[in-house]
């Protein structure tokens, strides 16, 4: 079969997918599990197939990497406008002043191959039913293979009075989005921490980037006023939109535990609706009506969701619970395939799945939709599988951490056993603060 | 998640990225002073080994004391037996570089003692 024809590929990979599914069930695809990922064979597939990655964020242009290193004759059409690469795992460190901004800003011109053929603009429509995409400039782009990796929105309009505008001003932060915003939050998180007050800290609902964040900013916060001495002249409220502060079971004791300890004030089943900035006050939705809370400071998380374009495609879940919660693109969540489009994979933050939305979820997800995608150009089972690993070094104040790794079952799943992932230790601190911009970089360069 | 051994590299690759041209221009002078020691028949001689270790214990000791602060952390971080040998561990691998780096220097600028 000639691996350049796309049509055919995709006849004989339908033809496979009971086969493929026995493998799978029969736990032979285990032996590629998400861990352990390696190029299928030593040689480079030929192939002259179009290859068109939407979105350079950290999956597309580790993906970019990877399949320009795993097929030859390939064209590959990368598109995205953002000339930036943002290191967005240090947003929280920038926002808590431990970082400067110019830390986690980079260019993506450093990373993307120059095999790669970079289209600088966006995209505003997905047609899978045509195999292309259209640019915001119009241009139509078609494409043989599709692999979606354009990251989420985070919607501000959720929040009723909010404006990213007012990031930095009356007592408003927000780690998300850029390094402005980060920066501007570290200046209003300096004047809560010297003028002390109520500090109000939110969670938005649903799948949100790095999970971890908002909690990592209470904490950080929390522990400058505490080694500053100023611990007594300010209130923590953290509002949390259900019953629990984290996804994994264990690590979620943990955090009651430590937040009681803290004297940080919990508020279950209080979600951010809206914020009236001139009052300093916002409003929370909970089981008993809309409650109303004065601040000093407020860390505001918005709801994210899949961006319009993609949310509103074709590509999207058109029902279920990623649909009602932010409209995430639909992918098998093991093996990164759209399960109604097999030509179409997707990565990183946009794919709807149970967990994830982390860089470390990229790094596992990205090397198994590649896989498979390599796989499916040539013919092949596709036996690449994504277990849900995701992780997160939850810091807990300055100096100390705690590595928490774990999969779609919500086991722990530590990459070094004999890094406690229970336990506050200062390793995990000096692997965030120094070694995972590396990892972070060697993966953009599709080496891990 | 497992690092395979090439991928542990690439990260120590990237580690070191922003430092290269400061390493190059160090390993540079070390090599100057190795093809000097060696032209003089003095490479690593008794008083160069002496100092040279000296040096890297200092180095050891003062990676030991200051490892915690150059990460923005103090001793009351360290929590458990990990920390410790990571710091103890991670302060005498510095110590042994700065000794094998210092060899050929240090042959170069202390006289050979006559025997």
């Amino acid at each position: 079969m000639a691996a350049d024809d796309p049509v055919k590929t995709l006849m004989k990979a339908s033809m496979n997918h009971s086969r493929r599914r026995f493998l799978q069930v029969g736990g032979l695809g285990l032996a590629a599990s998400a861990g352990a990922i390696q190029w299928a064979g030593a040689q480079t597939p030929n192939t002259n197939a179009h290859i068109v990655i939407v979105g350079a964020g950290a999956a597309g242009v580790s993906a970019a990497a990877r399949l320009s290193q795993g097929l030859a004759g390939a064209r590959i059409t990368l598109i995205d406008k953002r000339r930036e690469h943002i290191y967005q795992p240090g947003l929280t460190l920038v926002a808590t002043g431990v970082w400067k901004e110019s830390k986690v800003i980079d260019s993506n011109a450093r990373y993307i191959p120059d095999s790669v053929r970079w289209v600088h603009d966006n995209v505003v429509e997905f047609e899978p039913d045509a195999n292309r995409v259209i640019t915001e400039s119009g241009e139509a782009i078609n494409y043989d293979y599709l692999l979606v990796t354009t990251g989420l929105k985070i919607d501000y309009d959720a929040v009723e009075g909010m404006d990213p505008d007012l990031i930095g001003q009356m007592g408003i932060g927000c780690v998300y989005d850029s390094p402005d915003h980060a920066s501007r939050t570290a200046k209003a998180i300096d004047t809560f921490v010297a003028e002390g007050g109520t500090g109000l800290f939110t969670r938005g609902p649903g799948g949100i980037k790095c999970a971890g964040a908002p909690l990592k900013i209470t904490m950080l916060a929390e522990d400058r006023m505490r080694r500053e001495g100023r611990r007594a002249s300010a209130e923590f409220i953290y509002n949390s939109p259900s019953e629990g502060l984290f996804s994994q079971p264990d690590m979620d004791a943990f955090l009651k535990q430590n937040f009681s300890e803290r004297d940080i004030h919990i508020n279950w089943n209080h979600r951010l609706v809206g914020i009236e900035p001139e009052l300093k006050r916002a409003s929370f939705a909970t089981p008993n009506g809309t409650q109303r809370l004065d601040y000093d400071f407020i860390h505001v998380v918005p709801p994210m969701c899949a961006p319009d374009a993609l949310g509103n495609s074709p590509l999207a879940w058109q029902e279920g619970p990623f649909a009602d919660d932010g409209n995430w693109m639909e992918v098998d969540r093991h093996t990164m395939q759209h399960p109604r489009y097999p030509n179409v994979f997707g990565s990183g933050d946009c794919v709807g799945t149970p967990v994830g939305k982390t860089a470390a979820s990229v790094k596992a997800q990205v090397p198994v939709a590649t896989a498979n995608l390599i796989s499916l150009i040539k013919g092949e089972a596709m036996t690449a599988q994504y277990d849900g690993y995701t992780s997160c070094p939850l810091i807990t104040g300055l100096g100390k951490g705690i590595l928490v790794e774990f999969d779609y079952a919500l086991n722990m799943v530590p990459s070094f056993p004999f890094i406690s992932p229970y336990r506050e230790h200062w390793v995990p601190w000096v692997m965030k603060d120094r070694m995972l911009l590396p990892a972070y970089n060697a993966m953009l360069r599709g080496r891990i | 998640m497992a690092f395979s051994p090439l991928g542990i590299i690439a990260v120590l690759l990237e580690l070191i990225r922003p430092l290269l041209p400061l390493i190059l221009i160090v390993l540079a002078g070390v090599v100057v002073c190795l093809i000097a020691a060696l032209r003089r028949h003095q490479l690593a001689h008794a008083k160069a080994l002496r100092l040279s270790l000296l040096s890297g214990g200092v180095v050891a000791l003062a990676a030991l004391l200051l490892g915690p602060w150059i990460t923005q952390a103090s001793f009351a971080d360290l929590t458990g037996v990990l920390d410790w040998l990571s710091l103890i561990g991670g302060a005498l691998a510095v110590g042994v570089l700065a000794t094998i780096l210092l060899v050929a220097p240090f042959s170069v600028l202390t006289p050979k003692q006559r025997t």
